[in-house]
């Protein structure tokens, strides 16, 4: 083994020590030093001043010199012994997080304040980052599957939706009918469940307290949905390369429909509650708007990007599963500001309801799954009397099934954007690669820009209108 | 026997507090389509006790580069002068009979906004710090319309004391109601101009550090404030209703804190700096305009 194998196998700090000891001048020769020892300096990006806002020591000193001689000198916070050293005036740097009520789960902001204005926001990712696309490499195409779940926690099923797709455009199979209505029906279910998270959350953060728990009652039904057609709540691993696991069981779509029926009217207590609500329009008109240009510049997606007025869907552009099929209108937002972005999910919301109620009344009789049984397991019956249907069920779930190989980007409309995934294929069970493309990471990319010169309460509207989970942006 | 009477006030007025803790989670628990607090004892009445139970018997952490002196201060300032508040209570029991009690009332709740400062400012943390400078700049601006209308309520009456307006001449009040309501609603840091603490942008601004007894100080403070608030209301505004029913006066108070609850339920937050746009470019010009409004009055 080599000695640079070994420096990094011992990891960098171990390589420091190593290399400061007396063998470092022989190792130099072998080692690309600077490579190994140059320190992440991410810390110069964020806690430097820049020099536009910077406290100037004529800020700080009120009276002439003379004057101020003749004062005793406090200490800096008045009862520690530092002194005032007035040179060093610099913004208030504000660490927003990870443990914060409005953080969204463990999004870390360094906010850099002017009295209460932002200068400058810093998002720091990775504090949930699990190395999802490494694992799935490791994986086979059934088991990367829940990996999916769990990226964007709150709307489970379209994350499925779009890998079965790709995996199904590198396998080129057709999925039943019957399967593409059921998983649109759930893909909109999907998007209600997600949307009413993104705005009882906005709404929590900027303090209505109500709308949060209507919204979340509703959201209990859906999950209720996604039980019984799954038995999970939340992880369904519901929707698999080839079709959905299972049929719907009886009943469920008249209990859809009796849900969706009553909806509406929850939406509309919630308009009630905030649309012309006063104070919820001073917080949100002209708040983190978002000009179109810089929309497609910052490669926003969904409603990030149809708030600006850009009308772009996926599921219109390009449509997918069973969306060519239903009638549904999209809605954009005129001035991109946090206001319309909320417009523009409450409208969604009743999209959603009438591309449900269609596929409902559409819904085709058939088989859920694709008959190949190369790729999805056999039925249970039928592994007790055939033993082909046993062996195919023994491969399955062992070895996986082998995708021809080639290379596939395969992007939906989730609800917060276009969710992608770039699926590299070398002929055997397990991928090559999974990139996976997440809607909210461009967004809260564009966070600094978004909120500059805005206040703390503003930046808190922001992340709420951002909509985002860091399930999707660490993976 | 004054002091004995005073401290039986204290006593009563801090269950009365707590209770309403246990009435403000209810109502919120009925507004939100949920239970509330339910498991201790009987329908959650034991709950208020509890939590002050608890609460007294953490323990109370210091932030290391706080400024002790202050930080311990903070609290007892709260605590002491939201009972200096109630003493300019007219009971019927009279134990002080105060001929200024309405001068009483503000001077004592503007200097409470220095508890905040001081406690926020001592804790050494940059929320708490926020936090505090928040609620200052708040009152700077409310407390021009509500001296205003304190000063119009003291000229209307010819007097400083609450007890002159348990007469009929109280009705003429009422249009004044809006404006103090909003005042109060400012001063006594509730939703939506809960600033200095707003939950969702500050953790919990300016009391993020305290802990243990001295939170249940200020919390103790911050009701005991707002329950004389709506009792002040029911007082100045609804006096001429006791002809009528001898209770009403608990029960306007009662109403007035269900709907202060009730405004925290359903607003979101307004933002300080429009807060203070607010008071300053529209409650003060609308204040002075009904000063000119009841100019006729005076003659």
């Amino acid at each position: 083994m080599s000695k640079s194998i070994q420096l990094a196998l011992l990891g960098r700090k171990a390589a420091k020590n190593l290399l400061k000891s007396s063998i470092s001048n022989q190792l130099n020769s072998t080692l690309p030093v600077n490579g190994v020892l140059s320190q992440q300096k991410r810390w110069k990006s964020f806690y430097g001043e820049p020099a536009e806002f910077k406290t100037t020591e004529e800020q700080i000193i009120l009276a002439n010199d003379e004057t101020a001689s003749k004062w005793k000198q406090m200490p800096a916070n008045f009862f520690g012994d530092e002194k005032i050293n007035s040179s060093a005036g610099q913004n208030v740097i504000l660490n927003f997080g990870p443990q914060h009520p409005a953080a969204h789960g463990v999004l870390r902001l360094v906010l850099e304040l002017d009295g209460e204005l932002v200068r400058r926001a810093d998002p720091h990712i990775g504090l949930l980052h699990r190395g999802t696309e490494k694992l799935i490499e490791y994986k086979t195409y059934t088991q990367a599957l829940p990996y999916f779940d769990r990226l964007d926690y709150v709307s489970m099923m379209t994350n499925e939706q779009v890998y079965s797709m790709a995996v199904e455009n590198l396998l080129r199979i057709e999925v039943p009918e019957r399967a593409k209505f059921i998983r649109t029906m759930f893909a909109e279910i999907t998007r209600l469940l997600n949307h009413l998270m993104a705005i009882g959350s906005h709404t929590l953060d900027m303090g209505a307290l109500t709308p949060y728990f209507y919204l979340f009652e509703e959201r209990e039904k859906m999950m209720e949905f996604y039980e019984r057609v799954s038995g999970a709540r939340m992880h369904a691993a519901y929707v698999r390369p080839g079709g959905v696991a299972f049929d719907l069981p009886i009943g469920l779509m008249d209990d859809i429909y009796h849900f969706i029926k009553h909806f509406g009217q929850r939406l509309d207590e919630v308009d009630d509650m905030l649309t012309a609500n006063r104070i919820w329009r001073a917080r949100t008109i002209g708040i983190g708007t978002v000009t179109a240009e810089d929309a497609l510049n910052l490669g926003f997606s969904g409603v990030m990007l149809r708030g600006s007025g850009i009308k772009w869907d996926l599921r219109k552009s390009q449509p997918y599963d069973a969306y060519d099929k239903v009638e549904f209108d999209v809605p954009v937002g005129t001035n991109g500001d946090t206001y319309d972005r909320y417009l523009v999910r409450m409208e969604e919301m009743r999209q959603s309801l009438r591309i449900i109620e269609q596929c409902l009344n559409k819904m085709p009789t058939g088989e859920v799954r694709t008959d190949d049984y190369k790729v999805v397991p056999p039925r249970r019956a039928e592994m007790k009397e055939s033993m082909e249907a046993l062996i195919h069920h023994f491969k399955l779930f062992t070895e996986g099934y082998q995708v021809p190989p080639g290379c596939t980007y395969t992007a939906i409309e989730a609800p917060k954007g276009e969710m992608g995934v770039y699926l590299v294929s070398d002929g055997t069970s397990r991928p090559y690669r999974c990139y996976i493309r997440a809607p909210g990471f461009p967004h809260l990319a564009a966070m600094d820009k978004v909120s500059k010169n805005h206040m703390i309460a503003d930046i808190v509207a922001i992340i709420g209108t951002m909509d985002i989970v860091f399930g999707e942006i660490d993976r | 026997m004054l002091i004995l009477c005073w401290l039986l006030h204290c006593l009563l007025l801090l269950l009365s507090v707590a209770f309403f803790t246990l009435f403000e989670r209810k109502v919120m628990g009925l507004f939100h389509n949920r239970l509330g607090p339910n498991k201790v004892s009987f329908i959650g009445l034991l709950q208020p006790l509890l939590d002050a139970f608890k609460l007294l018997s953490k323990q109370n952490l210091t932030p290391l580069r706080s400024n002790k002196f202050t930080y311990n201060m903070a609290p007892h300032m709260a605590l002491i002068l939201a009972l200096f508040v109630w003493l300019t209570m007219p009971t019927l029991y009279t134990m002080l009979s105060m001929n200024y009690s309405l001068v009483m009332f503000f001077c004592v709740s503007s200097i409470m906004v220095f508890s905040v400062l001081l406690a926020g400012w001592s804790s050494n943390s940059k929320y708490s710090l926020i936090g505090s400078l928040r609620s200052v700049a708040q009152s700077i601006s409310y407390e021009a319309v509500f001296s205003t209308l304190i000063v119009l309520v003291m000229v209307l009456l010819l007097s400083f004391s609450i007890r002159s307006s348990f007469s009929m001449s109280s009705l003429i009040f009422i249009p004044l109601l809006p404006l103090w309501i909003i005042c109060t609603l400012a001063e006594t840091h509730r939703a939506p101009f809960d600033f200095s603490e707003s939950e969702s942008e500050l953790v919990s601004g300016f009391n993020t550090e305290y802990s243990g007894a001295y939170f249940a100080f200020i919390f103790l403070s911050e009701y005991a404030v707002l329950l004389y608030s709506c009792m002040l209301i029911s007082m100045l505004f609804f006096s001429w209703l006791i002809p009528f029913n001898i209770f009403s006066y608990v029960i306007m108070t009662l109403l007035f804190s269900f709907l202060f609850i009730w405004i925290r339920i359903t607003f979101c937050r307004f933002r300080y700096d429009m807060l203070m746009m607010t008071s300053w470019k529209v409650l003060l010009p609308l204040v002075l305009m009904l000063f000119v409004c009841y100019v006729p009055l005076f003659i």
